[in-house]
C-alpha cells in the first residue's frame, strides 16, 4: 500500500486530504462527479439518437420518393402503351385511360414536390413545364382521336409525345439518381455516425470506470491514510510511550482528531511525567519508613527480650517467696504478693505478644511446622480455660470432629490462637456459653469459636483485627488485655495461608473463626 | 333605453323585420316585376360529403355535393325559374349572349349558368390537371372534349334546354347549362331569391326547376305598379 503511495495516486491523495472540506462534503463531490459523467454520457447518446432518428426519417422519405419517381416513370410507360391501345382501338375507353394516367401522373409529381429537399426543386420544376406541354398534348390526342382524326393523333403522338415523355424520362432518371445519391449518402452518414456514437459510448464507459475507480482510491486513501496513523500512534500510546505527535495533511475531521490526539498525548506525557517524579518520590519515602519500622521492630524485640529477663526473677522469687521456701509468708504480705505475681504475669504476657507482633513485622518469626493434632489443641485449650468459665458461670464446650487425621503446622501457634479468640469470648461473655469446634472441609480446618456475648457494632468489624484495638477504650480498662491479641492471631493464620473472620450481632453474641489448610507448608506465605 | 319594456323590444323588432320584409320598389320601373323566393318545403336533407381518392393534391380530400344548398331560412340556390309562356309584346333585358364556367378545385363555378339560344359558354380550367368535359344533350349536339389547364373550349348551344355537364374523369363533378327560349330566366341567389323585370301586368305560370328536386309551376298575378312578392315552395323528395 505504501508502494501505491510513492506512485503518482500519492499526490492527489494528499491533495485531496489537504482540501479544506468536510468528509461528507468530499464523497457527496465524488459521487456527483460520476452522476454528472452519466448525465453527460446520457445527454450525448440522446442527441446521436435524436441525429439518428431524423437522418433515419430523411432516408425514409427519400425511399418513399425514389418510389413515387417510378410511379412517375411508369405513369409515362402506361400512358404511351395506352396511347398505342387507343390509337388501335379507337375506343373511349382506352382514351380514359390515358387520362386517368396522366391525372396519376400529376397527382404523384405533386407529392413529390412537397416532399422534396430545396436542391430538387428545379429539376421537379422542369419535369413540371414538360408534363404541362404532355398534358396539352394527351388532350389534343384525345381529341383527335374521338374526333377520328387519326393520322393528327399519329402526329401528335410521334412528333409531341414521345419527345416530351424521353425528356421526363431522362429528368425522373436525374431524380432518381439525384435521391439514390442522397440515399447513399444518408446511409454513410447513419452509419458515420452509429459508430461514432459507438465509441463515444466506449469512451465515456472507460471514462466513468477510472473516474470512479481514480476517486474512489483517492478519496477513501485520504481517509485511510489518517486512520492508520492514529492506530499506529494509539498503540504507541497504548504501550506506554507518551509524548509522541502525529502528522497528517488531512484539512477535514480527521485533521481536527489529529490535533486533539496530539494535544491528548501531550497531556498523557506531562501526567506520565508528574506521576512518575510522584512515584520517585513515595518509593524513596516508604523506603525510609521501612527502615524506621524495622528498626523500631528490632529495638522492640531486642527490648522485650531484654525486659523478660528481670521480670523473670522477678516472677520467679515471687513464686519461691509465695510458695514459702524463705519461710512463713506474714498475712498481711501475701495479698501484696499475689498482685505482684498477678500484674508480673499480666506484663510477662503482654510482652510476650509486644514480642511475637515485632518478630512478625519484623519477618523474623518462623513457623515450627509439624504433625500436630487438632483434638490435642481444643483439648489443653479447654482444660486451660475450664476454670474461667466456671468462675463466670459459663458454659463451655470445646469438640472437633472425629474424621481430622493428624494436621500439619506449627501446633503451638494454631494453640495461641484459638487460646486468643476462646479467652476473648471468655471475657467478653457475661452469661450463657461459649462454644469451640473445629471441621475439615476439603483440605481446610476451619476453628470456630462462638459466643453469646456482648457482640461487636458493624462499623468495627473491619478493624477489630488492627493492633492496638479494642472497641472502645472504656473495653480496655474493664476487661483489661493488651489489644494485640487478635492482631497476633490474624497475622499467625496468615503465616499458615489461612485467613479470618467474624460475624457478629451486637447484644447477641459473636462468631470468629479462621481456616487453614491441613497440611500448611510453614513458607512464608 | 332604461325603460325598455319587453313589449317595446317586440314592437321594434317586428318593425325592423316590416321594413326588411317589404323592400322598396325600383322607381321609374315601367312594368311589372315578380321578387320571389324558392324554398323548400320539408325538413333540409342532411349534406353528405363525397370522399375523393384521386387526384387529391388538386381536388382535396372531399367534397360538398352541391346538388341541393339550402340557405337557414330555407331558400334553395342555384333554382330556375322562368315564365311558362312569355307575353309576345314585351321584350325582357337580354341575357348576356357569352358566358363562362370554371372548373376550380375540381367542381365547376358557378355551377349552373344561363345562356339564350344561340348564345355560347366559354369552358375553362384553372386545375393543373386534365379535365374532360363530357354532355349529352338531345336538342343540341352533344360534346365530349379533354381539357389541359389553361385551354379555354367554346361551345354553342342553339335550342333551348336544361344540359347537364360531366366530367369523365372526377365523376363527382355536375354542372348545368341552360339555354334560355326568352328573355324571363332568372335563378337564385344562396338566400333563394329571384327576380324577373319588365312584365306587363297579368296573368302568369312561373315554371321553377332545381337540378334535385325536379320542375314544378306556379300561377302568379302580375300588377304593373308594385313588385309582385312570391314565395315558392318546393317540396323535398
Amino acid at each position: 500500500m505504501m508502494a501505491l503511495l510513492a506512485s503518482p495516486l500519492g499526490a492527489p491523495v494528499r491533495a485531496v486530504a489537504r482540501i479544506r472540506a468536510s468528509v461528507h462534503v468530499k464523497l457527496l463531490a465524488g459521487f456527483l462527479l460520476i452522476t454528472l459523467l452519466f448525465i453527460a454520457i446520457t445527454a450525448v447518446s440522446l442527441r446521436t439518437v435524436t441525429e439518428t432518428a431524423r437522418q433515419t426519417n430523411l432516408l425514409d422519405q427519400a425511399h418513399v420518393r425514389v418510389g413515387w419517381s417510378r410511379l412517375i416513370e411508369h405513369a409515362l410507360a402506361m400512358q404511351m402503351h395506352f396511347t398505342s391501345m387507343a390509337l388501335l382501338a379507337q375506343s373511349e375507353d382506352s382514351v380514359s385511360l390515358i387520362l386517368r394516367e396522366n391525372n396519376r401522373f400529376n397527382d404523384t409529381l405533386a407529392r413529390l414536390e412537397t416532399t422534396a429537399p430545396p436542391e430538387e426543386r428545379a429539376l421537379i420544376q422542369a419535369i413540371r413545364g414538360a408534363q404541362d406541354d404532355a398534358m396539352a398534348t394527351v388532350a389534343d390526342i384525345a381529341n383527335a382521336l374521338r374526333d377520328r382524326r387519326t393520322a393528327d393523333a399519329m402526329t401528335a403522338l410521334r412528333t409531341r409525345q414521345e419527345p416530351i415523355y424521353q425528356k421526363i424520362e431522362s429528368l425522373v432518371g436525374s431524380l432518381v439518381a439525384a435521391e439514390e445519391k442522397r440515399m447513399a449518402s444518408l446511409r454513410a452518414s447513419i452509419e458515420a455516425a452509429q459508430g461514432r456514437s459507438l465509441s463515444q459510448m466506449a469512451g465515456f464507459a472507460v471514462a466513468v470506470v477510472a473516474v470512479a475507480l481514480i476517486a474512489g482510491f483517492v478519496i477513501s486513501w485520504s481517509f485511510i491514510l489518517p486512520v492508520r496513523g492514529f492506530h499506529g500512534f494509539l498503540s504507541q500510546v497504548a504501550e506506554g510511550r507518551f509524548g509522541g505527535s502525529i502528522a497528517v495533511p488531512n484539512r477535514d475531521e480527521f485533521g481536527e482528531l489529529a490535533e486533539r490526539m496530539n494535544w491528548m498525548s501531550g497531556e498523557l506525557r506531562r501526567l506520565d511525567d508528574e506521576q512518575r517524579v510522584a512515584a520517585a518520590t513515595l518509593r524513596g519515602l516508604n523506603d525510609r519508613l521501612e527502615l524506621a519500622s524495622r528498626a523500631k521492630s528490632e529495638f522492640l524485640a531486642n527490648m522485650s527480650h531484654e525486659l523478660r529477663t528481670p521480670l523473670n526473677a522477678i516472677l520467679g522469687f515471687t513464686e519461691i517467696m509465695l510458695d514459702e521456701l524463705y519461710g512463713e509468708v506474714p498475712p498481711n504480705l501475701r495479698e501484696p504478693l499475689v498482685d505482684i505475681q498477678t500484674n508480673g504475669r499480666h506484663l510477662l504476657r503482654l510482652i510476650n505478644d509486644v514480642l511475637d507482633l515485632s518478630k512478625i513485622e519484623a519477618g523474623r518469626l518462623e513457623l515450627g511446622v509439624e504433625e500436630y493434632s487438632v483434638q490435642e489443641i481444643v483439648d489443653v485449650v479447654h482444660t486451660s480455660l475450664k476454670s474461667l468459665a466456671i468462675e463466670k458461670g459459663l458454659a463451655f464446650n470445646a469438640s472437633a470432629a472425629p474424621d481430622i487425621p493428624p494436621a500439619r503446622g506449627d501446633g503451638r501457634r494454631i494453640m495461641q490462637c484459638l487460646m486468643n479468640l476462646a479467652g476473648n469470648a471468655l471475657k467478653f461473655t457475661h452469661h450463657g456459653r461459649v462454644e469451640i469446634d473445629v471441621r475439615l472441609d476439603g483440605g481446610w480446618l476451619t476453628y470456630r469459636v462462638s459466643d453469646t456475648g456482648i457482640g461487636i457494632p458493624k462499623e468495627e468489624v473491619e478493624n477489630i483485627f488492627a493492633e492496638f484495638r479494642q472497641v472502645d477504650t472504656t473495653i480496655t480498662r474493664e476487661y483489661g488485655g493488651t489489644g494485640l491479641g487478635l492482631s497476633i492471631t490474624k497475622r499467625l493464620v496468615e503465616l499458615h495461608g489461612g485467613r479470618i473472620g467474624v460475624e457478629s450481632e451486637i447484644g447477641k453474641g459473636s462468631r470468629f473463626f479462621f481456616t487453614v489448610p491441613l497440611h500448611a507448608d510453614g513458607g512464608h506465605a | 333605453m332604461r325603460t325598455l319594456t319587453p313589449w317595446r323590444a317586440l314592437l321594434l323588432g317586428l318593425c325592423a323585420i316590416a321594413l326588411v320584409g317589404t323592400p322598396a320598389a325600383p322607381r321609374g320601373a315601367a312594368a311589372g316585376t315578380i321578387k320571389g323566393t324558392v324554398v323548400l318545403k320539408g325538413a333540409t336533407p342532411e349534406i353528405k360529403k363525397l370522399a375523393v381518392t384521386i387526384d387529391q393534391y388538386v381536388c382535396g380530400k372531399e367534397e360538398n355535393p352541391e346538388d341541393l344548398v339550402v340557405s337557414p331560412q330555407g331558400g334553395i340556390r342555384s333554382a330556375v325559374v322562368w315564365l311558362d309562356k312569355p307575353p309576345a309584346a314585351a321584350s325582357g333585358e337580354a341575357l348576356p349572349s357569352t358566358t363562362s364556367m370554371d372548373q376550380k378545385e375540381c367542381m365547376f363555378a358557378p355551377r349552373l349558368v344561363v345562356v339564350p339560344a344561340g348564345g355560347k359558354i366559354d369552358f375553362l380550367n384553372s386545375d393543373r390537371l386534365l379535365h374532360n368535359l363530357h354532355a349529352t344533350p338531345t336538342a343540341n349536339p352533344p360534346f365530349n372534349r379533354t381539357q389541359p389547364k389553361g385551354r379555354t373550349i367554346t361551345i354553342s348551344f342553339s335550342h333551348p334546354e336544361i344540359i347537364r355537364v360531366t366530367c369523365d374523369l372526377h365523376s363527382w363533378m355536375r354542372g348545368w347549362v341552360v339555354v334560355a327560349e326568352h328573355p324571363f330566366y332568372a335563378f337564385t341567389n344562396g338566400a333563394g331569391e329571384f327576380e324577373l323585370r319588365g312584365l306587363p301586368a297579368g296573368r302568369y305560370t312561373l315554371k321553377i326547376w332545381q337540378e334535385r328536386l325536379g320542375t314544378i309551376a306556379r300561377d302568379v298575378v302580375v300588377g304593373d305598379q308594385e313588385p309582385t312578392a312570391v314565395t315558392v315552395e318546393m317540396p323535398a323528395r
